[in-house]
């Protein structure tokens, strides 16, 4: 397990003493929740996970390291913003699809774009929730204030990257 | 889980003061408003069908375009569950921070943006 992973852990627990000493109903509730939450997710994660394995072979290394290496500059960024940008679904559908690119040899900054977009831009989202429930204007005004965050998300994470030592964010 | 969202909207609107959400997410709520909405926003948990409802009833209620446009942002970019629960297991806790920390101050720089921009909604 790595280290961000025992940290997670651990506050997991701190967590769980705390309320476990203050209410112990709601320490109780907390587990129930959380082992409802796995119930739901861990079908999904078994489809998912294999799912990401399978594209990670059928996409050819060269295309996403050419399109989306973390040498593409500002057009990986762009091509990253518009493919997350039309990935529809939730994040068992397009977390897997960047486990995939990431480890066919996309960016980790370009990633970070692509996750952006298909959040923030969300066209499946858009179009199905968004604009029937909230109308056009919204959307327009959610679009005009947005269009750029994935672009600066991932240029921050690029500065980001620079300053850390090589390799702590592998593929 | 539409309905429950529903419902819930339907709930904040009746139960909470309108005086109280214009004075915590209105146009004079300034930058605390913002922040407060961006928090609102990375706490809810769930899809579209659980958001949506809930910012068209902080819209009804007399939060302004900014917070509005904070919580939705703050929701679809950094949405505490989503993290916990998919993105750390998928893609590993050390890519979930660099995302989550290169992504933090989005909100509220969307949020101040749209109170700039002319025209007004609902």
């Amino acid at each position: 397990m790595s280290a961000a992973g025992i940290v997670i852990w651990l506050a997991a627990a701190v967590a769980a003493v705390l309320l476990w000493r203050r209410d112990r109903k709601a320490a109780l509730a907390g587990g129930r929740f959380a082992f409802a939450t796995l119930k739901g997710v861990l079908p999904l994660m078994l489809l998912a996970l294999p799912m990401a394995g399978f594209l990670a072979v059928l996409v050819p290394e060269r295309f996403a390291a050419l399109l989306l290496g973390p040498e593409t500059g500002l057009r990986g960024h762009l091509v990253a913003t518009v493919v997350g940008a039309f990935i529809p679904g939730g994040p068992f559908v397009s977390f897997p699809i960047v486990l995939a690119l990431w480890s066919s040899g996309a960016g980790p900054a370009q990633m970070v774009t692509l996750i952006s977009a298909w959040s923030v831009l969300a066209i499946n989202r858009v179009i199905v929730w968004e604009a029937p429930l909230m109308g056009w204007r919204f959307v327009a005004l959610r679009l005009a204030t947005g269009f750029w965050l994935p672009l600066a998300s991932g240029l921050a994470a690029e500065a980001l990257l620079a300053l850390l030592p090589p390799g702590t964010i592998g593929g | 889980m539409l309905g429950a969202a529903l419902l819930l909207a339907g709930f904040v609107q009746a139960g909470v003061a309108k005086e109280t959400i214009a004075r915590w997410l209105g146009a004079e709520s300034g930058l605390r408003g913002l922040l407060i909405a961006t928090l609102a926003g990375a706490a809810t948990p769930g899809g579209p069908m659980a958001a949506f409802p809930l910012v068209f009833a902080l819209a009804a209620g007399g939060a302004d375009r900014g917070a509005l446009i904070a919580y939705v942002t703050a929701w679809s970019l950094n949405g505490l569950q989503r993290i916990l629960v998919w993105e750390i297991p998928i893609l590993g806790p050390e890519f979930a921070a660099l995302r989550f920390v290169a992504s933090l101050p989005l909100p509220i720089l969307a949020g101040l943006m749209a109170r700039r921009l002319p025209g007004s909604i609902a």
